[in-house]
């Protein structure tokens, strides 16, 4: 009975792991881009596009969520996934969202563990792992205080 | 002595309930894929936006895979990426949980195969059901039902 509880525990705890990778620090919105811009470029990725979901909303009455997505990515990434598994296209450019929390801007990235968990195949697991670890360090970057 | 093991009795069932949750939810797949046979990359990308604004959505942009990253000239042809949006679904699923911006704005890549264009999409009920917000979840079938519906229509 013991073992069974101890089993189901870390069976619930593993899947407690899933969660989006974030990190955060004091800044305001526009250090904040400029921050994770540097970090991407630390890792070999650009900034692809800002997507202000806060004005866009704003701007349609609706209220401010404190929210901009920054898509990040690079072009040798691009040609290795389509030759790799097509299907992961669709997780390119790779997403971060911004949120404004009172003075700290926490950064998360989508969760890529569960896609590297149900890849077609080796190949794409580890590739989906690679962006994975890239993800990490560019959060470890930001989540540096600023200067 | 009773009351601990009347807890551990409880977090056993609360950790069974969970991992019944996950046993259940494996039904989703991770993608949405719609094929469209015998069509260019113009024609699907036309109709594809005709089938967005006929679902109520609004168009945001489409752009090459690699846009941005490589000069215009060398921007990648055979890979596009269309997004969309209801601003007033945006809202709402990012009132319920602000992790919606795992699958917001919505987002269709379209490549090309041997036999036309595939279109591919996150299906938002997948993520839904990892992020575990009961709330959230009907937003998220409710949108997954219409990407299919876009794509589908598009592909005729």
């Amino acid at each position: 009975m013991k073992h069974l509880a101890a089993l189901i525990l870390l069976l619930g705890a593993v899947e407690a792991c899933a969660e989006p990778l974030t990190a955060s620090h004091r800044a305001t919105l526009r250090e904040a881009l400029d921050d994770i811009t540097t970090a991407a470029l630390n890792q070999d990725y650009q900034l692809v596009k800002v997507q202000p979901l806060d004005s866009a909303l704003v701007k349609r009455g609706f209220d401010d969520p404190g929210i901009r997505i920054v898509f990040i990515g690079n072009p040798e990434q691009m040609r290795h996934t389509g030759k790799v598994d097509a299907h992961l296209l669709a997780l390119l450019p790779l997403r971060l969202t911004l949120r404004h929390e009172g003075d700290v801007v926490r950064v998360s990235s989508d969760d890529l563990a569960p896609w590297a968990e149900q890849a077609a195949n080796a190949e794409s697991r580890q590739l989906v792992e690679a962006w994975q670890a890239d993800l990490r360090a560019i959060l470890d970057d930001y989540a540096q205080p600023r200067p | 002595m009773r009351r601990a093991r009347t807890f551990i009795q409880a977090l056993l069932l609360a950790s069974l309930l969970g991992l019944t949750a996950s046993i259940v939810r494996a039904d989703e797949p991770a993608l949405l894929t719609v094929r469209a046979p015998n069509k260019g990359m113009d024609a699907a990308i036309h109709d594809l936006l005709q089938s967005i604004g006929a679902h109520n959505y609004s168009f945001v942009r489409q752009q090459s895979i690699d846009n941005r990253l490589v000069p215009q000239a060398w921007e990648a042809a055979d890979t596009r990426i269309v997004y969309f949006c209801n601003f007033a679904q945006m809202n709402r699923a990012l009132t319920l949980d602000a992790r919606a911006t795992e699958f917001l704005p919505c987002r269709v890549t379209l490549f090309q195969t041997r036999d036309g264009i595939e279109m591919v999409a996150i299906n938002p009920a997948w993520v839904s059901e990892r992020l575990n917000n009961p709330a959230l979840h009907p937003d998220c079938l409710k949108l997954k039902q219409d990407y299919l519906d876009i794509m589908n229509e598009a592909a005729l």
